[in-house]
């Protein structure tokens, strides 16, 4: 039985969609997370130099 | 040599990125102990488990929803409405201003505890409602019941026969002996408090550990729809776990009361970031089926003694809340990379 062009269109379009929604729940959570171990390892370092800044900031003012 | 060499500088600097967290915050507590020695007076040690006890026991509860992929932001509120009625029930009956002027003695103490906690349950168990039925996100459905507890409690304060709305305080002596006594050993006082937090954290152990809750809890946190077609009750369980996150946060406004000995609107504020940040500092993960409890009770107690210290060393509390800040955003940073590098 041939099937209409239009409809495997349709067809497809709806599978894809489904493939659209089946993103991993985790990676929805924290973003789509396309983001490599090196990239998360320099904004781990730069947050705790940030960390270690405003602590010392902290200190420094708080013993003024 | 040159691989060996350029392998063990990897496997350093994972080790040192993978436990950034603690490393930073034994380095805090270092550093404040090396500027005031008397820092880690026993005195000071007990004041910090005091303090860390009803956070701990509202960590306790968030773990679990945190565990199942969820939050809660109505913590603080809840547990200050829960606070405020536990206050009102266990007024002192020579107080003039009292909130039930008609009561003629002091109720038992199960009556305000068993209050407390119904309180904090219907918030919770609606919480729960809206996550596993109405499929909506943690965040929204929390907020929503945030929001709905503080006005109730301003509500419930400003409904005092004096026609004030001043904190609710003048408790009577029971109360204050049961919920924030001391047990005497030797010459030391153990606050009650932490051998109550102690207690609870037991039971949650158990709880997670050793029955069919807990395996369905991480289940259905790890992979919800894997935890269904498994044939768990991803509703029951979810229901469930809210469930006990209520009573723990009624338990800890009834000893809240008792610690601050004054319970006004502001109750309870900003408790909902010291709980989960609890949570995330002891490994429990934002992305859901990973936690501990003793890991909860360790964070709960290292934030607890960061705060203190900071406090200790007199750092500005504006600068306070940055770094309080910026210890949630590194969790959750360290979070994301080891999920990473687990996929």
């Amino acid at each position: 039985m041939k099937r209409d062009a239009r409809e495997l269109r349709g067809e497809l379009a709806g599978a894809e969609e489904t493939a659209k929604g089946r993103v991993p729940w985790r990676d929805r959570l924290y973003g789509r997370l396309k983001v490599s171990v090196a990239t998360m390892d320099k904004i781990i370092i730069a947050v705790v130099v940030l960390l270690a800044i405003v602590l010392l900031l902290g200190v420094i003012t708080g013993n003024r | 040599m040159q691989q060996g060499k350029a392998f063990n500088r990897q496997r350093v600097t994972d080790f040192l990125l993978h436990y950034a967290m603690y490393i930073i915050l034994l380095a805090i507590l270092v550093t404040v102990s090396i500027i005031r020695p008397n820092f880690l007076a026993l005195g000071n040690i007990l004041n910090i488990l005091k303090q860390a006890s009803t956070k701990g026991i509202l960590a306790l509860g968030c773990a679990g929803l945190i565990v199942l992929a969820g939050t809660d932001l109505s913590i603080g509120r809840v547990m200050g409405f829960s606070a405020a009625v536990t206050a009102a029930l266990v007024q002192s009956v020579t107080y003039k201003s009292r909130y039930f002027p008609g009561m003629a003695q002091d109720l038992p103490l199960i009556v305000p505890l068993l209050a407390s906690i119904v309180i904090a349950v219907i918030f919770s168990l609606i919480n729960g409602f809206g996550v596993s039925k109405l499929k909506m996100h943690a965040f929204i459905i929390t907020l929503g019941t945030q929001l709905i507890a503080f006005g109730a409690n301003c509500l419930f304060i400003e409904a005092q026969p004096s026609g004030t709305a001043q904190a609710l305080s003048t408790f009577n002596q029971t109360f204050k002996d049961v919920a924030a006594g001391d047990l005497m050993l030797g010459t030391v006082k153990i606050p009650l408090v932490v051998l109550y937090f102690l207690g609870l954290a037991t039971i949650m152990w158990v709880v997670w550990n050793k029955t069919r809750l807990g395996k369905n809890m991480f289940a259905v946190g790890g992979n919800e729809e894997a935890a269904r077609v498994s044939g768990v009750n991803v509703v029951r369980t979810i229901m469930l776990v809210y469930l006990i996150a209520g009573v723990l946060y009624g338990i800890a406004g009834f000893l809240e009361a008792a610690r601050i000995q004054s319970v006004g609107a502001n109750t309870g504020l900003g408790y909902e970031t010291d709980a989960i940040s609890a949570c995330v500092i002891g490994g429990v993960s934002f992305s859901g089926g990973v936690g501990t409890i003793q890991g909860v009770v360790i964070g709960a107690v290292i934030l607890q003694a960061i705060n203190f210290s900071l406090n200790f060393i007199g750092v500005n509390p504006y600068y306070q809340y940055i770094i309080r800040g910026l210890i949630i955003v590194l969790a959750v940073a360290i979070d994301v990379r080891k999920y990473i590098v687990k996929k």
